[in-house]
């Protein structure tokens, strides 16, 4: 009879960022695991909270399946004699294994005939097994950081508290971290009194349902999250308004608490003349709650915001005073924050950078600035951007760094600068520059709003990642202190998904980037070889990009390998041959093989030596299959120069895919190599043309057909 | 509630889980953690159980006395569990219970948190814990500290007494909470937090400052070497409230504050791990004498 399990880890309360991907490991590890042990089972689901890890598996088989085990004994020659009756090898194998001496087989194998003993092992009971599998399992989760805190030095996300182990109604024992498995699960610590402290004796693993329902907790990340914005939608609904739900506080939200419970406060109104960029900053990352907007204008903050509590406080209205007073608090300070700013003349403000080090040896933000300035100065040109104006946003760029408001809400540098800018009078177009540099935060997200933010963005990047790579300060692993891989992950993102992208050459860059930086910066390190580094750094990120953006790997190493110098061409590249793979499989595979046979060819001639030229002698054309080829590559190669000027690579493709025919014939008719040197440098010459254009595409020679 | 009962009914509270109560350091500190009963008594193998009161100087956070939330100088009240008991969470949640606030009525959270404080070469993973949504202590597993792994790890346990006034007192801000019947924290601090800003900011003589860290150094190092650990690490957190007091007078240089708080931070290691040959050398001997240091419910269940 299958039976279900039910692991429950307990926990003293685990960061909320780490409970996702702790869930995810939970289920894919215990799933292996089963499977690994050939237990079967139905089905398996994670859940969890602050408090605990939780595994529900359906149907688990109460043995595992028998496994068919083979044992090798000696040759056959050594066995019998020439009777054929068994030796005194043989029977000692058997002896040996407890087998009777006619049991024996003989089998074939790779390295002749053997005896064998052929068992069906009765598999384990599932119990046993589970008793080696769960602590297993428990034991390799891993998390972004890990502690130390009991007598083994066991290290978890934090400490665990007790373990619920159950399959039926059966304890799996084991022992982690001196904590013994049992039936004994925990309510939420403060319900009906902590001393009291609600707890709960499992009779079996279903009773695990009704028992977390008794004790008031939502296990179902899913099901918190859903209550959560209820909440929110409602309390907002009750004033007029309505919540702005950011995806990651809902998120965060639901995995700070066990059984969410939404109360509606307010603040006074007096506050509201501050910025709304900063008190939603307070309320969303120092609060955790929700700000309210007004239902029917969602550029109006309503005095009001939803924090979610840990259960239902017994006095609501002692919490939600304790919660406005910490709120009007914070206000208070980011109010006295940006009152002091004020007093500082700006330009006072561009002093303070040069007492703030942007990295040890690197100077301070008033040396990264001078750069920032200098290479805006270079993207202006190639970009097309008013000169005076991007330089003015680079100079101003990172003077927020130096203000109260910034050293007291990190979160906001950028908003900040943008703010005072404006303030002290300077062109909207710099203002929201400066205001958006920081953007894209992650790869995926908002990108700056105007061409000049997006230059900034790109020079910002550009410095840090080449002056890093300099010093060495290259992430390694999971271990990207400065943010480098990000800073890589954007830039990138930044050049393939913009318009300026267009107008702008990886190499052009980091020759422009390296000339600054080595003008003003000792280089520690041989500029080439960070060049290449950091090439090569920049092209995974960009493989990642395309994989995000569903280009299938051979697509991938294809256009990469034909070059990625123009960051957004390579994209758009990749995407034109992905849309037109999937678009039209067969001709794009047809085309992709009589491609590789020029490009085979051209590789085979140069090994061996062979030499071509950029033109081809029309004299020395003599077959018709040769001729043909010729005529249309040059029919063709007009609109596929001008397609390629334009991006539109699809139509790239598909007009040089027309020659396709015409390569199958010429190979099928026309011996490339020719004996004679004229004849055979030509035909390789009228290839060498085609792949001139291929490669403006993708080496086609990676692609799968 | 005045601000002094609190005091004294934490001191109370701990003393019942076995805690030595220690009186504050003599010394200018930035923490609790910085006073030897914390920041030695980590070390090494021996248990030990500590509840104290700490004033606390941090020059760079003092507002002129302007700013109700911020001071330069305050309080911390400061536990050690080493090493920490299964029910820590519960013992510490029992202790608010203990000042009169009824945990049911309220909403209390742990949220991330780390901690670390370079120039002692420390830190912990723990949490703030949120009373109503108002930070009311930090609670730290401690894992390093000078830069040595902890083994037992300890749980320090740092409540912020104004603020848990505060909540308690409903008084509108630091100023106003009453100390003592009939006289209120401001009129007991309010003047010399002013001054003490005005000191910190504008007026401390700042060669006097950068030759006084000089000699403390020398004098901690010269110390150090003739194996005195406590006057040795006395002498670095000399040096450690002195690098403060450059750091608020704002004349450092970002290079030249790394370099200073490497400083410390080298002083630092030394005295610990000077304290840890000297304790090992005594044959750690509070492992023997463990009856005294741990908790009574513990004690009562032994065998008499």
């Amino acid at each position: 009879m299958a039976k279900n399990l039910l692991l429950e880890v307990g926990t003293e309360e685990l960061p909320a960022r780490f409970l996702a991907g702790a869930l995810s490991q939970l289920k894919n590890l215990l799933e292996e695991s089963l499977q690994e042990k050939s237990l079967v089972f139905e089905s398996c689901r994670t859940f969890g909270t602050p408090r605990r890890l939780v595994a529900f598996v359906t149907g688990v088989a109460e043995q595992q399946t028998p496994l068919l085990r083979e044992i090798r004994g000696p040759t056959r020659q050594q066995a019998y004699d020439q009777d054929g009756k068994p030796t005194t090898a043989a029977l000692g194998f058997a002896r040996a294994h407890g087998v009777a001496v006619d049991q024996l087989e003989v089998r074939k194998t790779d390295r002749g005939e053997f005896v064998f003993i052929v068992r069906e092992e009765k598999g384990q009971p599932a119990l046993q097994v589970l008793s080696e599998v769960l602590p297993q399992v428990i034991r390799r989760l891993s998390f972004p950081k890990t502690m130390r805190w009991e007598a083994t030095n066991f290290r978890f996300g934090r400490p665990i508290r007790w373990i619920v182990a159950l399959l039926g109604s059966e304890i799996i024992s084991f022992e982690i971290a001196g904590v013994v498995s049992g039936r004994r699960t925990f309510g939420r610590r403060l319900a009906g009194g902590f001393k009291a402290g609600l707890e709960a004796t499992l009779n079996c693993a279903d009773d695990y349902w009704t028992v977390v329902d008794q004790l008031g907790i939502v296990i179902d990340p899913e099901a918190r999250k859903e209550m959560v914005a209820r909440f929110a939608v409602r309390l907002a609904q009750s004033v007029g308004g309505r919540p702005e739900i950011d995806e990651d506080l809902l998120e965060e939200v639901t995995f700070l608490v066990e059984a969410p419970y939404g109360l509606l406060g307010s603040f006074d109104d007096r506050f509201l003349s501050l910025p709304k960029v900063l008190l939603k900053t307070v309320m969303r990352h120092h609060q955790r709650y929700f700000p309210v907007l007004r239902y029917d204008d969602a550029k109006t903050l309503l005095p009001h915001f939803i924090v979610i509590c840990n259960g239902k406080p017994e006095d609501e209205e002692k919490v939600l005073k304790g919660n406005k007073r910490v709120l009007e608090a914070r206000f208070e300070d980011a109010a006295f924050s940006l009152a002091e700013d004020q007093k500082v003349p700006f330009v006072d403000l561009s002093l303070r950078l040069r007492s703030i080090v942007f990295q040890e040896g690197l100077g301070t933000m008033a040396d990264k600035t001078q750069r920032l300035m200098k290479m805006m100065g270079k993207l202006a040109q190639r970009m097309g951007l008013d000169l005076g104006k991007a330089i003015r946003a680079a100079e101003l760029c990172k003077v927020d760094l130096a203000t109260r408001l910034v050293n007291e809400f990190t979160e906001l540098q950028g908003w900040v600068g943008g703010h005072y800018a404006r303030q002290n009078g300077e062109d909207e177009e710099v203002a929201i520059a400066v205001e958006d540099h920081y953007k894209p935060l992650a790869p995926g997200t908002a990108l700056p709003r105007n061409r000049i933010g997006v230059a900034l963005a790109i020079a910002d990047r550009l410095d840090t990642l080449i002056t890093c790579f300099d010093r060495q300060l290259m992430p390694t692993g999971s271990h990207d202190p400065l943010g480098l891989r990000r800073a890589a992950s954007t830039l990138v993102q930044l050049l393939a998904e913009t318009e300026p992208g267009k107008h702008l050459r990886l190499s052009d860059l980091l020759s422009d980037g390296f000339q600054i930086i080595s003008e003003a910066v000792l280089l520690s390190d041989d500029p080439q070889q960070t060049r290449q580094r950091l090439t090569s750094f920049l092209e995974t990120r960009l493989d990642t990009l395309m994989e995000e953006r569903g280009i299938d790997y051979d697509l991938r190493r294809a256009v990469l390998a034909a070059g990625f110098d123009n960051v957004r061409a390579a994209l758009l590249r990749a995407q034109a041959l992905q849309e037109e793979r999937k678009k039209n499989p067969v001709t794009f595979s047809d085309a992709v093989t009589a491609f590789t046979r020029v490009t085979n060819i051209l590789f085979q001639a140069r090994q061996r030596g062979e030499s071509m030229n950029d033109a081809v002698n029309t004299d020395l054309l003599m077959e018709a299959a040769e001729t043909e080829l010729y005529q249309m590559v040059t029919q063709i190669a007009g609109s596929f120069n001008k397609q390629v000027e334009e991006e539109d690579f699809g139509a790239a493709f598909r007009t040089i895919s027309e020659l396709a025919p015409a390569i199958n014939r010429f190979f099928d008719d026309v011996l490339v190599m020719h004996p004679e040197e004229s004849v055979r440098r030509n035909r390789l010459s009228l290839l060498k043309r085609i792949e001139n254009c291929l490669l403006q595409i993708a080496d086609f020679r990676k692609i799968e057909t | 509630m005045t601000f002094q009962k609190l005091l004294l009914e934490l001191q109370r509270f701990w003393e019942g889980q076995g805690c030595v109560l220690l009186q504050p350091l003599d010394i200018e500190v930035g923490a609790g953690t910085m006073h030897p009963g914390t920041a030695l008594r980590v070390l090494g193998p021996e248990p030990w159980r500590t509840a104290y009161v700490q004033p606390s100087r941090r020059p760079n956070d003092g507002r002129y006395a302007e700013n109700p939330n911020r001071l330069q100088h305050y309080y911390q009240f400061q536990v050690i569990l080493k090493p920490p008991p299964n029910d820590v969470q519960e013992i510490y949640l029992s202790s608010l219970e203990h000042l009169g606030i009824r945990l049911t009525e309220h909403d209390i959270r742990f949220v991330e948190d780390d901690w670390e404080a370079p120039t002692l070469g420390a830190s912990g993973v723990g949490w703030e814990v949120w009373l109503d949504g108002m930070e009311i202590t930090q609670f730290t597993y401690f894992q390093q500290m000078g830069g040595i792994e902890l083994d037992p790890v300890s749980v320090e346990i740092t409540y912020g007494p104004e603020r848990l006034a505060l909540f308690l007192t409903g008084a509108p801000d630091v100023f106003a909470l009453p100390w003592a019947e009939g006289i209120t924290y401001g009129e007991i601090h309010r003047r010399s937090e002013y001054e003490a800003c005005l000191y910190n900011f504008d007026k401390a003589d700042v060669s006097t400052l950068f030759t006084l860290f000089d000699l403390y150094e020398q004098e901690a190092d010269r110390i150090l070497g003739e194996g005195l650990i406590v006057p040795g690490f006395e002498a670095t957190l000399k040096c450690s409230h002195i690098f403060n007091l450059l750091d608020s007078r704002g004349v450092l240089s970002v290079m030249e504050r790394t370099r200073y708080i490497k400083r410390v931070q080298e002083l630092a290691r030394r005295a610990c791990q000077g304290y840890l040959r000297q304790r090992e050398e005594m044959g750690f001997p509070l492992l023997k004498g463990t009856a005294t240091v741990s908790a009574p419910q513990r004690a009562s269940d032994c065998p008499s």
